[in-house]
């Protein structure tokens, strides 16, 4: 399997940033959801730092996947129909987008409420805006409906996956997968 | 003989309280260029960082003996954090600081040593909060501007479980740690 990806399959560092981040991602939304309910404690305390954290994870994945798509060719997508390509093509670029909003949003709010965001306990984040409860309040909101918005995405990502692999008989999800996609 | 020697006792007795008492001065802590702060670590999160707004103080001083003693006040009320969005009430309340029972929080040092070689005073402090008490040394270092103004500073660690800083769930210390690291930095002129 080739490292880099071809005009017809994706390499091994493409499908790899694919699911591992897909991995990544699913987990911190699952933790985000459920922060509210954890009982005042200190596991709060951790599970807050961890989400935060897990989200600049994210956050810097992302940067050098768009690095590593700009060595690379982005294999065709397999259809015929215009509409559907044209579709395809947005949600991607959909994505990337949310990719960089979620995860500001969240760090931006975490500064305008006053504390500063810590990655893993290795380093302190600076502030991405000064202490305010007005735009925590707008960041708040801007993170947790784009959470909705990315979700709403993810539903058509994987039944149009699945589209592909059920009804139309392509490789397009076997290609994203490490086996033989042949 | 004896009786001669009772007197120069006591001569030598009076002389020693009357030579410190004119010795001893007194300093006050300027609070408004002085300041009190605290650092809690937290596992994978942001450390707890804060202080108190309000406290007072004075310390006596012998230079020529090179002892002293304090006594600093701080209103607990005062303290601020950089958890205080989502964690104010809860640190306020009888989980933490417990501010309507013990509203101040109390050091005192009856002693302290003078090292005018290093600039620097260790003092056996008495350090009470929420009416639990402990001693220890502290180390801080001085800096005499002119002769009228003197900047105190140092820091040292407590353990927040020893004066109940954080009960029940959050007496465990794996997330948020045990130690509080106290930095000070007192301002004080001379009365």
């Amino acid at each position: 399997m080739s490292l880099k990806n071809t005009i017809d399959s994706y390499g091994l560092i493409s499908k790899s940033f694919h699911w591992i981040m897909a991995f990544i991602i699913i987990a911190n939304f699952i933790l985000g959801f459920f922060l509210d309910d954890i009982p005042v404690g200190p596991y709060k305390l951790l599970a807050f730092g961890i989400h935060k954290s897990t989200g600049i994870l994210v956050l810097g994945a992302i940067i050098l996947r768009i690095v590593w798509k700009g060595f690379n060719q982005t294999p065709m997508i397999l259809s015929s129909n215009r509409a559907f390509v044209i579709l395809a093509k947005s949600l991607h670029h959909l994505f990337y987008l949310m990719f960089f909003v979620i995860p500001v949003s969240g760090w931006a709010y975490s500064s305008a409420a006053g504390r500063a965001v810590n990655f893993y306990g290795l380093f302190t984040l600076p502030d991405l805006v000064e202490k305010n409860q007005e735009q925590a309040k707008l960041f708040d909101n801007i993170h947790v409906y784009s959470v909705y918005f990315f979700l709403g995405m993810l539903v058509i990502h994987i039944f149009a996956s699945l589209y592909h692999h059920f009804i139309q008989k392509d490789k397009t999800l076997r290609r994203m997968w490490f086996g033989n996609s042949n | 003989m004896v009786r001669q020697f009772k007197l120069i006792k006591y001569f030598l007795l009076f002389f020693f309280i009357s030579t410190s008492s004119f010795a001893l001065e007194k300093w006050t802590i300027d609070p408004k260029k002085s300041s009190i702060q605290f650092k809690i670590d937290v596992l994978l999160n942001e450390d707890v960082k804060g202080g108190f707004q309000k406290f007072s103080g004075t310390v006596e001083v012998d230079r020529e003996k090179f002892i002293g003693n304090t006594k600093i006040e701080t209103d607990a009320d005062s303290i601020f954090t950089n958890y205080d969005s989502n964690y104010k009430d809860l640190i306020r309340g009888d989980s933490f600081f417990d501010l309507k029972h013990f509203p101040k929080i109390i050091l005192v040092a009856k002693n302290f040593y003078i090292n005018t070689k290093d600039q620097n005073t260790i003092s056996h402090v008495s350090l009470t909060i929420k009416g639990h008490e402990k001693e220890f040394d502290i180390p801080l270092n001085y800096i005499f501007l002119k002769n009228e103004h003197v900047i105190l500073n140092g820091s040292f660690i407590i353990h927040r479980n020893d004066f109940e800083i954080g009960s029940g769930p959050w007496s465990e210390t794996f997330i948020l740690k045990d130690e509080i690291k106290v930095l000070v930095n007192l301002e004080l002129d001379k009365n």
